[in-house]
């Protein structure tokens, strides 16, 4: 206790001295979160972009869908299953259903390859706001035989709307899939591959037109915690009322995915790694500076009676102070930092804008504001902070007393 | 001159801090430059791939094609064509192919792919396809039924080698028509979408079921030098002067968005550890200070002048950091250069730039202005973090100094 009292008041006989030594553990925090919150905002970036259109965050299909992903193994999940699925997973907040299959899509005299997708309008643009891509006309209205196309493929088959499309291909289990639909709405879907493709229906036509009555290809489980999203998948699975089902995350959905951002991260942890080296020998500088200064107290202390090992701890628990001080206060001053450049993120440029936003991205760098990260960062530039604090103990201990005191 | 002597001679009263300055400086400028140029590596090779294997340096197609991909939006015209594009200077090689979109089944799948018709002799001088099949051989001989793969589609239909598959496709009275093919070869770009959505056949055989005769709908050309595309361009214009003739980038827009946000996060970085180094230099700097009030004070007391003063403890801070960024800078770019020349091997992680289109063995690059950019960089740092300490020192009075 003692100790303490005295490290503290240590601290506090020098400020300037205390002040830049907690600086630069302030500034050492600060620079590491704005990096990995720059990394984690173009990686979250990266999977909204990608899993809000394809997979969803969550999905649940039928045991065999994972391995052959054909509508022949579509799952039986009708509207009174959909309920139960939320009614026994408190964390879902919401499904949306999607039955889908390729199909030969024709117009007057052009035939192309698409994607009929079956889809529930409401649930699907809630989850990603599908609506607000719309060009033309509107998301179905009501009639019996309508579709909502991508531009690109209104383009290729010269459609409008008002005009009516065929559609040729196989259905459920053999089954041909046969239907004539009128175009009620034209959509620029963010992905140009996709853009060229997609047919959008309503669910119960898609089903009526693949003869799969009450079934899905998946499921998208939209929990209320984006990021629980695996707590969700596992408490399905453990589920014994889902034994013919089977729930899946995005990672496993999308391996390439996954890949993709794990090298992304071994690129960050480089740059990290760099930056906490070069941090590390800034405090290295004042920590050391400071050493020199006290060489002289040091020696007449021990001089006077301290002995070696109590003297180290009472520099010891001051720079414990010390170090802590800086990262509270280093997380304290990223916060709003942070903030500023999470809702102003630094833009990539005239230019981009236009051709990023066909793709339906923005064309600024975002940055991330996941708790988590603020953890890791504050406990390893902690880490090496104490760590550099190993000199100036190791210093006392070595000191001599004779010099030292003369200085 | 006295003052310089004096400056530097402070430096080496206390060694163990220089060096430690000294050293951050040195790191932070080998290693930033060396990542940045890494990570630029990266890239290059990700693009060079992607370029080279699959959409060359230029292509030509019927202006209309592009947005419609009409079979009968053909590029007119006999082998001639070919023939006399490979001749124009400059040019490294060339190919054409038949494009269409198609359905692909096999008795357990059907889905839609990119069919190619290539001419199997120009297509693998151009793009050298060959080398990413695994499993069977590249087309061969005589224009036959023959049809290559990629090895993902082949999961899903579960067909392989000699499996019988069937092509639905519009003919170019847009009449639909079927053709059995039967697997010859199984491919792996590296590219997984790209394996799921591509088939290639011989070009003859498809173009006679199209009843297209001789014509193409692309024609691909590789030059001898990316950088030298303008030159190009004219002569291939004025061959298909009713063809459109883009660039990679006019192919591929979103490449450029890639390189820009890179670029942009290289730059940033190397600021970030300029702003780390700064204020390590500028806080050790701050402390040496404080700790030699006395000794400041008693050089004003004996005369020196502020404005000597300020420059002594200016210069310690410069030929600090400047030592170290000028070995750093020297290190950097000879490492950078040694690697360049030797390639980097990241074998470890090649799952992952397989997968991403890159090579196993990166060979970094820096870009010529970089360690200009970074000369002045420092500079500026140097600068900006010798005047506050300098300052500091001016405002001590030296009979309180000399006290303490």
């Amino acid at each position: 206790m003692m100790l303490i009292k005295l490290a503290w008041r240590n601290l506090w006989r020098n400020k300037r001295r205390t002040w830049i030594t907690i600086s630069s553990v302030l500034f050492a925090v600060l620079l590491a979160l704005f990096l990995e919150s720059m990394d984690r905002g173009s990686q979250e970036v990266m999977v909204q972009n990608v899993v809000r259109f394809s997979t969803g965050y969550a999905q649940l299909q039928d045991t065999l869908y994972f391995d052959e992903p054909h509508i022949d193994n579509a799952m039986h999940c009708d509207d009174a299953c959909m309920e139960k699925v939320v009614a026994d997973f408190p964390n879902i907040a919401y499904t949306v259903p999607r039955l889908e299959s390729v199909a030969l899509a024709a117009g007057d005299e052009k035939t192309r390859v698409a994607f009929i997708t079956g889809i529930n309008y409401e649930v699907e643009h809630r989850f990603n706001e599908i609506g607000e891509r719309l060009r033309q006309g509107d998301f179905f209205t009501g009639r019996e035989d309508e579709v909502v196309i991508g531009t690109g493929l209104a383009q290729s088959l010269d459609l409008g709307i008002g005009d009516s499309l065929v559609v040729f291909g196989q259905g459920f289990q053999g089954a041909m899939a046969a239907g004539k639909f009128l175009v009620v709405g034209l959509v620029q879907h963010p992905v140009p591959d996709l853009n060229e493709r997609m047919v959008f229906m309503p669910l119960p036509q898609a089903q009526k037109l693949f003869d799969a009555e009450n079934r899905l290809n998946h499921l998208k489980l939209v929990p209320h915690q984006l990021r629980h999203h695996q707590r969700v998948v596992d408490a399905i699975n453990e589920h014994p009322g889902y034994e013919e089902l089977q729930a899946y995350t995005w990672e496993e959905l999308q391996p390439e995915l996954v890949k993709t951002i794990e090298f992304d991260q071994a690129g960050t942890l480089m740059f990290l790694l760099i930056l906490y080296i070069v941090i590390g020998f800034g405090i290295f500088g004042t920590i050391l500076t400071m050493t020199l200064e006290r060489e002289k107290e040091f020696g007449v202390l021990i001089s006077v009676g301290m002995q070696r090992h109590k003297l180290a701890q009472v520099i010891f628990t001051e720079t414990l102070f010390m170090n802590f001080m800086g990262v509270i206060l280093g997380v304290l001053t990223a916060i709003p930092l942070l903030l500023y450049f999470y809702f102003n993120p630094i833009s990539l440029g005239e230019g981009m804008e236009n051709m990023m936003a066909e793709y339906g991205m923005e064309a600024v760098l975002r940055f991330s504001l996941d708790p988590q990260f603020f953890y890791q960062q504050a406990i390893i530039v902690f880490g090496i902070s104490m760590l550099i604090v190993s000199y100036p103990v190791v210093r006392v201990f070595r000191l001599n007393v004779l010099n030292a005191a003369r200085k | 001159m006295q003052l310089i002597k004096m400056a530097w001679r402070n430096i080496w009263r206390n060694k163990v801090r220089s060096l430690a300055v000294m050293a951050a400086v040195f790191l932070g400028l080998v290693a930033g430059m060396y990542s940045a140029a890494l990570v630029e590596g990266i890239m290059h090779s990700r693009f060079e791939n992607f370029i080279e294997n699959q959409i060359s340096h230029i292509q030509i197609h019927h202006p209309d094609f592009i947005r419609e991909n009409e079979v009968f939006q053909t590029v007119g015209g006999d082998m001639s064509g070919l023939e006399s594009v490979q001749k124009i200077p400059g040019v490294n090689s060339a190919t054409v192919r038949t494009r269409i979109q198609c359905m692909i089944a096999s008795a357990s799948h059907t889905g839609g792919v990119e069919l190619y018709g290539i001419r199997p002799k120009s297509e693998n001088q151009t793009t050298n396809f060959s080398r990413h099949l695994v499993e069977g051989d590249y087309l061969k001989g005589e224009a036959n039924n023959g049809i290559l793969i990629g090895e993902s589609l082949a999961e899903k239909l579960k067909v392989g080698i000699g499996s019988r598959i069937v092509l639905s496709y519009q003919d170019k009275a847009n009449n639909l028509v079927s053709g059995a093919f039967i697997v010859r070869g199984i491919f792996n770009s590296g590219f997984n979408r790209y394996d799921e959505s591509t088939a290639f056949v011989f070009q003859d055989y498809l173009n006679e079921y199209l009843g297209i005769g001789e014509d193409f709908h692309e024609l691909a050309v590789l030059a001898e030098d990316i950088n030298d595309l303008e030159s190009i361009r004219p002569a291939l214009q004025q061959r298909f002067p009713e063809s459109s003739v883009r660039t990679w980038n006019e192919i591929e827009p979103a490449l450029e968005i890639m390189i820009t946000s890179s670029d942009l996060f290289s730059y940033i970085f190397i600021i970030l550890i300029m702003i780390g180094l700064a204020f390590g230099l500028l806080n050790t700097m701050l402390m040496a200070v404080f700790e030699r009030t006395r000794e400041i004070g008693m050089l004003m007391a004996v005369g020196m002048n502020r404005r000597k003063v300020f420059l002594l403890i200016a210069m310690e801070t410069l030929f600090l950091s400047f030592s170290g960024a000028a070995i750093g800078l020297l290190v950097g770019y000879l490492l950078v250069a040694w690697f360049a020349k030797r390639g980097l091997d990241l074998s470890a992680f090649s799952d992952v730039m397989y997968e991403l289109g890159v090579d196993a063995v990166v060979h970094p690059v820096l870009d010529p202005n970089f360690p200009l950019v970074l000369a002045l960089i420092v500079i500026a740092t140097a600068l900006l973090s010798a005047i506050y300490p300098a300052i500091k020192a001016l405002s001590l009075s030296p009979i309180e100094a000399i006290r303490k």
